[in-house]
């Protein structure tokens, strides 16, 4: 902690970020004005992961979801298409839809009885014609729709924001790293049935910049893990890379949870899918499985040599993230497999995860230890490796694109995280 | 409904290995609170929806648990919390236990326990978890004792009020 320059302690929130995100002003942490300003100028433009399409197979299949703190419904309507609505009846806001997930021709508000269809159409008014005598325009009526949706390998994301970039354009650079994540089975992912879901009283950008790219982190708060073998100690060596703005990655090599305890047949199937990956294309097998990171602003995951992850940071407040996460397995697997990596996966992560609840001890004080107004007159650092950073073509010597840090634990990510952060937080 | 003595033993002994859990989980004496167990176990805790069938609103095997364990995974977690470095037990949580049997069905090779479960975990000054369930055990015999080869909690609570769950139920 450092005591932040006179620039960092007031101001628009985005000035309380140095321009090259070296050094964070405390407050972005807890300001409930910085908290309003991320709601709008971030998650209500922004592309927000929803859920993933294995989750939504038949026409009728709906699941909740948040974007920020605004919760939606997302359908499959009749013609097959995936569609996402504000979960608020238009008459008095009601929730429409009261399940984390199900199959339904349309959704009925338990307050008054209006009825929507799974395009979001008021279809159902009761006493149309007693109380409203025909006055009430039904076909001007409808659920409040995201103004994007569109999916990437099956990961669908939504924005509020009618001027928002392409989704393919939102993820740019990082899309050859999506193609490696989830591009690379050949019959495509599905998520395990269930959602692992638990609050951490810290703020949403703790747990994104972590996944984003802090593999310093690792050999402290996760030292009892490592102790017993359920991963290897962390090297000097590996790739930590991020793509202007705000997405990035670190992977050691050879990938992430290698460790001789509690090994399945699943961490010989990751090595079979390197194998194959290496006769097509023997520098990407460098890149699987893809380590750990973070999709501006809040989805991350974690693809490691024994399961894979995903998880949406919700914020709930400057000090409340309501964390989601989901176990992905490759469709092809057995269900001997499959099993295995969800057990692998529990075993790790998730809040009974044995890496995981440590992090969310250590997060939770952080908000703790910095709500004071003396901590917030302070910064956080963010400088390692700073004007170090390279092309990745030449410091890994490979055609992929992006940028990463000389040195393997480095924080050029998180930088590259509040560096986006700060863009859109001074946006008008 | 009648109650033999024979039934009337198997529960005062669920009841006797419950009252013994409970001190072992409260002094976080894990490696002991083991022996409660089979050779072989199971132990799951699988995670619950919000559906409009109240058939759904558990999940089944194969689908995501906050535990799925069973004798080596158990053990690595309770190696684990031995650790100098184990941040979500440093300094001990403090934890209160409240088991509270409802059904215990009997029959050749096992008996099947069923409780309510409450579970407060106190931390630092004013951290506090709260953690509640019902709980299926089933009992076999093993080395002349009641074991349990099979425990499922599911906790009722859709959304975790937790920073993390290190605590076992």
């Amino acid at each position: 902690m450092t005591s932040a320059s006179q620039d960092l302690r007031r101001g628009a929130p985005g000035s309380l970020v140095r321009p090259d995100g070296a050094e964070v002003g405390i407050s972005v942490f807890h300001d409930e004005g910085v908290y309003r300003a991320e709601l709008e100028k971030i998650f209500a433009k922004c592309w927000l992961f929803l859920g993933h399409e294995s989750q939504l197979r038949k026409p009728g299949d709906y699941i909740s979801a948040r974007m920020g703190e605004d919760e939606v419904v997302v359908t499959r309507n009749s013609a097959g298409e995936l569609r996402a609505f504000l979960n608020s009846c238009r008459h008095r806001g009601a929730k429409v839809c009261r399940a984390d997930q199900g199959n339904s021709r349309a959704f009925r508000c338990p307050y008054h009885g209006w009825t929507y269809d799974l395009d979001g159409n008021l279809i159902g008014v009761p006493r149309l014609k007693t109380a409203y005598l025909g006055e009430l325009d039904r076909s001007s009526i409808k659920l409040v729709e995201v103004a994007k949706i569109d999916t990437a390998h099956g990961l669908i994301f939504a924005s509020w924001d009618p001027a928002a970039p392409t989704l393919a354009e939102y993820l740019g650079d990082f899309m050859p790293y999506l193609d490696l994540l989830f591009g690379r089975a050949e019959s495509g992912f599905e998520v395990i049935g269930g959602v692992h879901k638990w609050t951490i009283e810290t703020n949403w950008k703790i747990p994104a910049e972590n996944f984003s790219g802090d593999q310093y982190h690792l050999s402290s708060t996760h030292a009892s893990s490592v102790e017993v073998g359920l991963r290897n100690r962390v090297t000097e060596y590996g790739h930590t890379i991020h793509v202007d703005e705000g997405h990035g990655f670190t992977r050691e090599k050879g990938g992430a949870q290698q460790g001789t305890a509690a090994v399945t047949g699943y961490t010989e199937y990751v090595r079979k899918v390197q194998e194959r990956i290496k006769r097509k294309n023997p520098e990407l097998a460098e890149f699987v499985p893809v380590g750990v990171g973070t999709i501006f602003p809040n989805i991350s995951f974690m693809d490691s040599m024994r399961f894979l992850t995903l998880r949406l940071w919700q914020p709930a407040g400057p000090h409340r993230v309501d964390v989601n996460s989901w176990c992905f397995v490759d469709s092809s697997l057995s269900d001997e497999l499959k099993d295995a990596a969800m057990r692998q996966y529990v075993l790790s992560f998730g809040p009974s995860g044995m890496f995981e609840q440590d992090d969310g001890e250590i997060w939770t004080s952080i908000s703790e230890a910095t709500r004071g107004v003396v901590a917030q007159r302070h910064s956080f650092d963010y400088s390692m490796g700073l004007g170090h950073e390279m092309p990745v073509k030449e410091r890994a010597g490979v055609a992929l694109p992006g940028v990463m840090g000389e040195a393997f634990i480095t924080e050029a990510n998180q930088r590259s995280f509040y560096r986006r952060w700060r863009r859109l937080m001074m946006e008008q | 409904m009648t109650t033999s003595l024979a039934d009337h033993q198997v529960w005062s002994t669920v009841e006797r290995v419950y009252r013994r859990e409970i001190r072992l989980l409260q002094a976080a004496d894990y490696r002991e609170w083991l022996t409660v167990f089979a050779p072989d176990f199971r132990y799951r805790v699988p995670v619950v929806r919000s559906t409009d069938e109240r058939s759904d609103m558990v999940a089944g095997e194969g689908e995501l648990a906050y535990y799925d364990e069973d004798r080596t995974t158990m053990e690595l977690r309770v190696d684990k919390l031995a650790s100098s470095m184990a941040w979500t037990e440093i300094p001990p949580s403090r934890l209160r236990y409240f088991v509270q049997l409802l059904d215990v069905e009997i029959s050749a090779a096992q008996a099947v326990a069923v409780s309510n479960i409450l579970v407060f975990r106190a931390r630092h000054e004013s951290q506090e978890n709260v953690f509640y369930g019902e709980r299926t055990d089933r009992f076999v015999e093993s080395g002349g004792q009641l074991k349990i080869a099979d425990r499922t909690v599911v906790l009722d609570r859709g959304r975790l009020a937790a920073e993390n769950l290190s605590v076992f139920l």
